[in-house]
């Protein structure tokens, strides 16, 4: 801007917003909600965790990515194995233009793995993630920690 | 933000490159299945690809080495026309060994694609028989396109490029020209110049001229390709089939010929001044269709047998067109000091003419001969002169001093190396 002063001694006032803060903000922020599945008919089996969560209209074109009971990850109902996942999302056309993916993870697999793969998604420059929850009697029951008699 | 600038551009020229694509198969629907936004055109900047076709292609099936070296024909092909995103091949998630040659739609949708071409070598050497399919996972798991074809192992890249020009066809209702070639000159050593051949990839250069002399203003043409050869006195014009036969010759320079409706036009200076004149194929029945005291060279045919040329009459070289018998004589180029080297379209409907302009250096322009609309090519980015259009009009050929032959869509945009080294005045068909 032209707000510089001839000689000047003072600092001339700044004349625009400095936004390559915010932009960095913008570019590490992953937003994470959920929803809850309607009838899902992927064809991998899931067992999803219940909760309350609000009920979001889910976009049945989105591509889901789904993390089964033995750690194993399908992208719709392709499985794709550990090593390939990352070159997989990062190449993918459609995520990168959607940049938006649902994940299914079921409930038992290990917190950990499951933010190993959302890191992956991170990296890949993905920066929606909806978690997808099961719905069905999740209005009474929010679950807890489970007992390992259960 | 410094990359801000180049994505504006990037998505301008995508923008522009929108207009040309047709995704779907009908020409009555030519927005696709995108109808424009109703608060206006949205220009975007940061997927710029969003209007291209999503093809993916991997690796045909039968052979790992032929079938890589296939695929990547098509690849190139298909990403070169700007008409394709050519998916990566990292992001499929297919199991390509169990679908074969077929394909299930959800692992080819999950990684984008709207189109899969699958193919598959069978034998080998001298016989190999190549199986191609194309699928459009709009209209299913069935393919909507198979061709096969038979020969030597040496005729893969033909089949290729065939096969490239039928998925346009199926795509667009108009068939691809990737089958083509290009010829140019090119300085072979000290006072030499030779006539070469190529693929338009690039691929197979081969020099047509002797090897003596200077040999240039190559023309593709009956008999074979036509050039103009520097002697001691003048310049005369012969073909790669005449065995060194002067087929048009006279006093001074005869040069520069192009071939349209059985005739051959070409510059001579017989009569003293540079004028355009037209010959018999055997170089008999030489007519003169310029008479001007100004310079007339550089004729070009064109569809329906119109003849661009350069002339200075009105001052400066600006090109001009006339009719096959140099009649209906009119300036088409009003821009620009200095304009030379025109070259047509060859498709009739789109009136395109191409041309080097001079504006400090040089550069590439189009200009649409019924509605004078002028399109820049290129920047300023090096020095870029003799434009030749494919012969499906989607891409423009130039000899760049970026270092060799460079092709560009019509908007000027996605341009690539793919002719090494020094050319000039190109000609593709």
């Amino acid at each position: 801007m032209g707000m510089s002063s001839g000689g000047g001694g003072g600092r001339a006032p700044m004349g625009e917003i400095n936004v390559t803060p915010l932009v960095d903000v913008m570019l590490v922020l992953l937003i994470i909600f959920m929803i809850a599945a309607p009838m899902m008919t992927t064809g991998v089996e899931v067992d999803l965790p219940q909760t309350r969560a609000p009920r979001m209209e889910m976009d049945e074109e989105k591509l889901i990515l789904s993390i089964d009971a033995d750690q194993r990850v399908y992208l719709g109902v392709d499985e794709v194995p550990a090593d390939e996942l990352e070159a997989a999302l990062l190449n993918n056309a459609r995520l990168q233009e959607e940049s938006e993916i649902y994940v299914r993870a079921d409930r038992t697999v290990p917190y950990g793995f499951v933010l190993r793969v959302f890191s992956t998604v991170r990296q890949a420059g993905i920066e929606k993630l909806g978690l997808v929850t099961d719905p069905a009697g999740g209005a009474a029951e929010i679950p807890g920690p489970r007992m390992p008699q259960e | 933000m410094k990359r801000l600038p180049t994505l504006l551009a990037l998505g301008a020229a995508i923008a522009a490159l929108a207009l040309v694509v047709v995704p779907g198969r009908s020409q009555d629907r030519p927005d696709g299945d995108q109808p424009l936004p109703e608060r206006g055109v949205v220009i975007e900047i940061d997927s710029p690809e969003r209007s291209l076709y999503k093809i993916a292609i991997p690796n045909l099936r039968g052979n790992a080495a032929l079938g890589s070296s296939g695929a990547e024909v098509l690849r190139n092909d298909l990403t070169l026309v700007s008409l394709f995103q050519v998916l990566d091949s990292r992001s499929f998630i297919a199991d390509l060994e169990r679908e074969g040659l077929n394909i299930t739609a959800s692992p080819w949708s999950a990684v984008g694609a709207q189109g899969v071409i699958k193919g598959e070598i069978r034998g080998s050497g001298n016989q190999i028989e190549v199986e191609m399919r194309l699928y459009e996972l709009a209209r299913g798991t069935t393919a909507t396109l198979t061709r096969t074809y038979r020969g030597g192992q040496g005729e893969l890249r033909g089949f290729m490029h065939q096969f490239a020009n039928e998925v346009l066809r199926q795509l667009t209702g108009t068939a691809g020209s990737f089958d083509s070639r290009m010829i140019f000159a090119r300085r072979a050593g000290p006072g030499r110049k030779d006539v070469y051949i190529a693929d338009w990839d690039g691929h197979n250069v081969g020099r047509v001229s002797d090897g003596n002399g200077v040999n240039m203003l190559p023309s593709f043409g009956p008999g074979g390709i036509w050039y103009s050869k520097l002697t001691e006195t003048g310049m005369f014009i012969t073909h790669s089939n005449a065995s060194g036969r002067r087929i048009i010759d006279g006093e001074g320079l005869n040069m520069g010929p192009t071939v349209c409706g059985g005739r051959v036009y070409f510059t001579s200076t017989r009569d003293g001044n540079s004028e355009i004149y037209s010959a018999a194929t055997d170089g008999t029945d030489v007519r003169r269709i310029t008479r001007h005291p100004a310079i007339d060279v550089s004729p070009s045919c064109g569809p329906g047998g119109q003849i661009a040329f350069v002339s200075t009459r009105h001052g400066s070289p600006q090109i001009f067109v006339m009719g096959a018998d140099g009649s209906g004589v009119r300036r088409v180029t009003f821009r620009g000091e200095h304009n030379q080297t025109p070259s047509w379209c060859a498709r009739g409907d789109q009136n395109l003419l191409a041309f080097t302009g001079r504006s400090g250096g040089f550069d590439i322009f189009t200009v649409n001969v019924a509605t004078q609309q002028y399109t820049r090519i290129t920047q300023g980015q090096g020095s870029n002169k003799d434009p030749a259009f494919s012969p499906d009009c989607r891409m423009i050929a130039f000899a760049s001093s970026r270092g060799g032959i460079f092709i560009a869509n019509p908007e000027g945009a996605n341009q690539n190396l793919v002719i090494r080294g020094a050319a000039e005045t190109l000609r593709w068909r």
